[in-house]
């Protein structure tokens, strides 16, 4: 017993040692890289589900998240080395691609499905449009190998990354002093980084946790009114998505022909299905619905209220016409736009930094 | 006297399980890929398939998982952390070490083809299952448990080349195989050795698949089952 006491002292001691050390040669770092009370820790809101990713087998620590945040503004990661993730996922657009229907990769290649964002993603099952993808550590893969994205693959990457001194000091930093840069911390440290990106903090929010001096206005509680009783039955709050797959009545863009869910299920029930894409931040996440089609929330609102199609696997949802007034879409708008949690869009802390 | 009885208790232990530590040896299996029961060459060597395809491979790989050997009087042994990709391409994946095997006679020996549903979505994983070695799908998550590419005449896509990609590890379109390999009816009666061959017959991925009809399998699916039935039968094992 006495040994092993006196072992768990030494420890303490040497890990205080190492922090203290740590904290003061990388202090200035660290300012610059989150404000004085951040914690890097998943904060689970009140009222919010437990989250789906397992955190035990990939904690988030302050090395792993400057790696992840590094690699994720890093074009070397793509053939050409001229995009990197947040080509196509900019912090103040929500990380979704602004203005973008489909997004482009490498030599102007262009995709065939508009950007997702990828906050919040602790609680995400399934990514991408069709669900294809099951878990947020295997997720960068797709963009990595996609042709018309980064048309790149671990064979090229590893070896670029292994190449550079900084990126040895930084994954022995985040891993351990044995640590390799390989695809496995490679890919935890992209989503220590992806984990991190979490929005709770619109007026949305402020108002539902009964803070002192927030307050809807008379739009945004009537918008609210029409939200529930319209719409969140797909977008369910909290996280303004039931993590689902539905057809939203679009009509098939015979170019694109694109299938959605059923490309991975193949399954005729799924045909047309596409994820529910969370509404947190909406206002800035355009150009909206899996394929861009709609440039502004008019259009998407006019499309709920006037122009369904009655196309095969058609949510029961929305069999129904909406039957909104000019103000109701106004008003629910309105209470969209409370969705918008500028702090989270300007955080410095989700920043590229220069070091 | 309670002291002394610990001891002695203690001291049983110890010695049984030494005795027991003894007693184990490591499994050498070999797994040799063949055609017809003819050595494979891949590259160079013409084969012909059931269906009257000429053909030369150019890839071969497949994940062996989940080994188990089931011993005589009914225990069994299971190897941990059990996940071996195969590449005929190099030699030294194509030997598996089962370690601390207790002796005793075995009757059989089980495993899988493929990676199962449980580490499909446990994220990013690392040694065999390292998502690097072209073993699997970035857009559709998961591994590709079998994979077997080459060229054919018989083939009408580009370059002639066949690519069979064999994967999908959810239900109805899981493509994991159990094998399950009698070893007790050898001459000798029981596996009591060191050394396991297991040959991979290559011919049968073929039963009942024209290549002119099919130029090769790259998604989970109907087509993905029926080639994984169709490997599921190509082990044959050998010791002396």
């Amino acid at each position: 017993m006495k040994i092993k006491s006196n072992f768990i002292a030494v420890s303490c001691i040497l890990v205080t040692c190492t922090m203290l050390l740590s904290f003061s040669s990388r202090k200035d770092e660290a300012l610059l890289a989150a404000p004085p009370n951040d914690t890097l820790k998943l904060v689970v809101p009140k009222g919010w589900p437990k989250p789906v990713y397992d955190f035990t087998k990939n904690p988030i620590t302050r090395e792993g998240f400057e790696l992840g945040r590094k690699l994720f503004y890093d074009p070397v990661l793509s053939q050409d080395s001229t995009i990197s993730c947040s080509s196509c996922h900019l912090q103040y657009t929500n990380f979704t691609h602004v203005d973008h229907a489909l997004s482009h990769g490498i030599k102007g290649l262009k995709g065939t499905r508009n950007t997702l964002s990828i906050i919040n993603a602790a609680w995400t099952k399934n990514f991408m449009w069709d669900g294809g993808i099951n878990n947020i550590e295997v997720q960068p893969l797709a963009p990595i190998q996609s042709p018309v994205e980064m048309n790149s693959s671990l064979n090229i990457i590893l070896p670029r990354l292994n190449k550079q001194e900084y990126y040895k000091k930084k994954f022995k930093l985040a891993f351990g002093k044995d640590a390799e840069i390989n695809s496995q911390n490679f890919l935890k440290a992209l989503a220590q980084y992806m984990l991190s990106l979490q929005s709770f903090n619109s007026k949305y929010d402020q108002v539902m946790r009964k803070e002192a001096g927030v307050a809807f206005t008379e739009p945004e509680k009537r918008g609210l009114k029409l939200f529930r009783k319209k719409c969140a039955s797909c977008h369910a709050e909290p996280l303004f998505t039931n993590n689902e797959y539905e057809n939203n009545g679009l009509a098939v863009d015979t170019m694109l022909k694109d299938g959605g869910r059923a490309k991975i299920t193949h399954l005729v029930k799924d045909s047309l299905k596409f994820r529910v894409p969370s509404l947190r931040n909406v206002e800035l996440s355009y150009q909206y619905m899996h394929d861009g089609r709609y440039r502004n929330l008019q259009m998407v609102l006019f499309h709920y209220n006037h122009s369904i199609s009655n196309t095969i696997n058609l949510s029961p949802k929305l069999k129904e016409p909406m039957n909104f007034s000019e103000q109701d879409k106004n008003d629910v708008i309105a209470f969209l736009k409370t969705l918008t949690d500028e702090e989270f869009l300007h955080n410095p802390k989700y920043f590229y930094q220069k070091d | 006297m309670k002291t002394p009885k610990k001891i002695l208790t203690g001291l049983v232990v110890l010695f049984a399980s030494l005795g027991f530590a003894q007693s184990k040896r490591d499994i050498a299996i070999h797994v040799n890929p063949v055609f017809n029961g003819e050595k494979l060459v891949l590259e160079t060597k013409k084969y012909v398939s059931p269906a009257n395809d000429t053909m030369q491979f150019e890839r071969l790989r497949f994940y062996l998982s989940s080994f188990e050997l089931v011993f005589n009087d009914g225990t069994i042994y299971k190897e941990k952390n059990s996940y071996h990709l195969i590449d005929a391409e190099e030699i030294n994946t194509l030997k598996i070490n089962l370690k601390d095997v207790p002796t005793g006679k075995i009757a059989s020996v089980k495993f899988n083809i493929g990676v199962d549903s449980i580490k499909s979505v446990s994220g990013a994983l690392d040694g065999d299952l390292d998502p690097r070695y072209g073993m699997y799908w970035a857009w559709n998550s998961g591994y590709i448990n079998a994979k077997l590419e080459g060229r054919s005449k018989s083939c009408k896509a580009h370059q002639n080349r066949f690519e069979f990609h064999i994967g999908g590890y959810s239900f109805p379109e899981n493509s994991l195989r159990k094998v399950e390999i009698d070893l007790s009816k050898n001459k000798t009666g029981f596996f009591e050795g060191n050394q396991l061959s297991l040959s991979a017959d290559i011919q049968t991925w073929f039963n009942g698949i024209a290549l002119s009809n099919v130029t090769g399998v790259m998604i989970p699916g109907k087509q993905a089952m029926t080639v994984a039935d169709n490997y599921s039968n190509m082990f044959k094992a050998s010791f002396q």
